[in-house]
């Protein structure tokens, strides 16, 4: 059906990275880091004092995710072939925090809370208007803001993602908001919505820090990092298993009958549809690196939080 | 590590720029319903002539009838021929990326983007601009461009005016050339085409009246 076929699966990938890429990549990550958590204590003291309060764990996460985007945006960079700037590792950097900040207006506050900000910040992409009503939303307008000013946000790909990102957000509420009519649907009917929502999720939102970074990115590497913001989110949502299923959140990945071997599909499958020749295999190392070292780790916290009831507060990387 | 430190009082001051034009939202004189600017535009994005199957990597035409459900979620619209490079996978069913062009934009466009700004914070910004003239500051520059500032201030709708004049002038003759521009492209492409009609009908042979040659009567 199709003049050329890039979902081959090739058999240049290897699993398993080498020690060097690990080692060098949890180096990475402890540099980001750094910078991360200097950057978002001075924000946070200036817009949002309460972020930093008690011993600090939502500070904490949000470095966490900051850290990993700055990471995804190196990668991202690679995989375009651009240097990755300091200005694109702060807008690396934002992007997490603006990511944290949105996920807690959708999942922390209740599905009022959510319904409000999803219009909101519909009014905000289609009018620019975005009215600020207490110290976490100026927080995340300051980041916002930053990020306008950092990168190109009229580029028509980044335009699209960003909007795609918003509605596969919407569709994300919608579909627990109607729990009730959800649950009347096939079996079948429900993974595929839940996949393709998952999917979309993550896909967009690497696709709109791909873009910001890496403006003009080839539709082919585009393809990529999709897949590979797909992958994450499965990943994410096995590693939240315990945590989702005691707040009732239903995850494509918490429905399925055998989570980790799906997961461990997905994750053999997508590895093996990067780029393995050559420039273009090398562009990808830190990615697949990555994503193999967060696949792990995820599945450890699997385990981990299972043994706790899903009710710790622990911060992982 | 203090890169983040090289620049902070231009980053704080462009955040605080940020946080004014958030509360500009709530500005009587501000009319929020106007888009100050719009990113999401989904009527631009389906203008798109192809669009871009993220999660498949496969170029199709819009509308495509072999685009799965699936990715109806996933797909991006591609605006030129030259934004796709070989490698990507075109649909056979719909033959991605024949010809199809998209409409250019007008230059008029962009001027009354500019015009639609200028109108939205007319009334703000002549509010900002009598309480800057009370600074010191502002009783400084008043002194120093005084002319200037006395004839806008005597005709303050005719100085907005002349502006507005000004721009109406330009988008005029920017029509004119859009306008030429266009008739030379229809002319270019109403040219006669060669093409074999057959040989030309023959006007018809006049046929000769006979008249009687019987004398009346």
């Amino acid at each position: 059906m199709y003049s050329m076929n890039l979902r081959q699966p090739s058999k240049g990938n290897t699993l398993k990275p080498s020690p060097d890429a690990l080692r060098r990549v949890g180096e990475l990550l402890d540099n980001y880091r750094k910078f991360n958590t200097e950057l978002f204590t001075e924000l946070t003291s200036l817009y949002c004092a309460t972020l930093g309060d008690g011993d600090g764990y939502e500070l904490r996460k949000m470095v966490e995710l900051s850290t990993k985007m700055t990471l995804v945006g190196k990668a991202c960079a690679d995989a375009a072939g651009v240097e990755f700037t300091k200005r694109r590792q702060l807008i690396s950097a934002l992007y997490g925090g603006c990511c944290f900040l949105a996920d807690s207006f959708i999942d922390d506050y209740g599905e009022a809370i959510a319904l409000e900000y999803l219009s909101r910040f519909e009014r905000l992409l289609t009018t620019g208007w975005f009215e600020v009503k207490n110290d976490r939303e100026q927080l995340f307008w300051v980041i916002i803001s930053r990020i306008f000013g950092l990168c190109n946000v009229f580029d028509p790909m980044l335009r699209q993602a960003i909007f795609s990102l918003f509605l596969a957000q919407r569709r994300d509420i919608e579909l627990r908001s109607n729990a009730s009519t959800f649950q009347k649907l096939p079996r079948t009917r429900q993974l595929n919505l839940l996949k393709t929502c998952a999917r979309d999720r993550s896909g967009h939102g690497i696709s709109v820090l791909a873009h910001c970074v890496a403006p003009g990115l080839s539709l082919s590497i585009h393809h990529y990092l999709y897949l590979a913001g797909a992958l994450i989110m499965y990943i994410d949502d096995h590693g939240d298993f315990w945590a989702d299923r005691n707040s009732r959140r239903i995850t494509f990945i918490n429905q399925v009958r055998q989570p980790a071997a799906v997961l461990g599909r997905i994750f053999t499958k997508t590895i093996a549809l990067f780029p393995s020749k050559g420039k273009q295999k090398k562009a990808f190392i830190l990615l697949t690196t990555f994503l193999y070292r967060y696949y792990t780790t995820r599945l450890e916290k699997h385990t981990t939080e299972q043994k706790r009831g899903g009710l710790s507060w622990s911060v992982y990387e | 590590m203090n890169e983040n430190r090289q620049l902070p009082e231009i980053a704080t001051l462009f955040d605080a720029l940020a946080l004014s034009i958030a509360r500009m939202c709530k500005h009587p004189a501000i009319d929020n319903e106007q888009p100050l600017f719009r990113v999401a535009n989904k009527q631009t994005f389906d203008k798109a002539p192809w669009v871009f199957d993220s999660s498949l990597g496969i170029l199709h035409a819009s509308g495509c009838r072999a685009i799965p459900a699936t990715s109806v979620s996933a797909l991006y619209g591609v605006f030129s021929a030259t934004e796709v490079p070989k490698n990507v996978a075109r649909c056979k069913r719909c033959k991605a990326m024949n010809t199809k062009k998209r409409e250019p934009e007008t230059a008029s466009d962009l001027l009354f983007g500019v015009i639609a700004l200028f109108e939205q914070f007319s009334v703000v910004l002549r509010e900002r601009g009598s309480e800057f003239r009370q600074t010191p500051r502002g009783k400084q520059l008043e002194k120093s461009l005084d002319t200037v500032i006395t004839r806008i201030d005597a005709q303050k709708n005719g100085g907005a005016q002349i502006v507005l004049d000004l721009m109406g002038s330009m988008e005029t003759a920017m029509n004119t050339l859009s306008k030429a521009t266009k008739t030379a492209q229809k002319s270019e492409s109403e040219k006669p085409k060669k093409v074999n009609n057959g040989t030309p009908a023959t006007s018809p042979k006049k046929v000769p009246v006979r008249r009687s040659q019987n004398p009346k009567g």
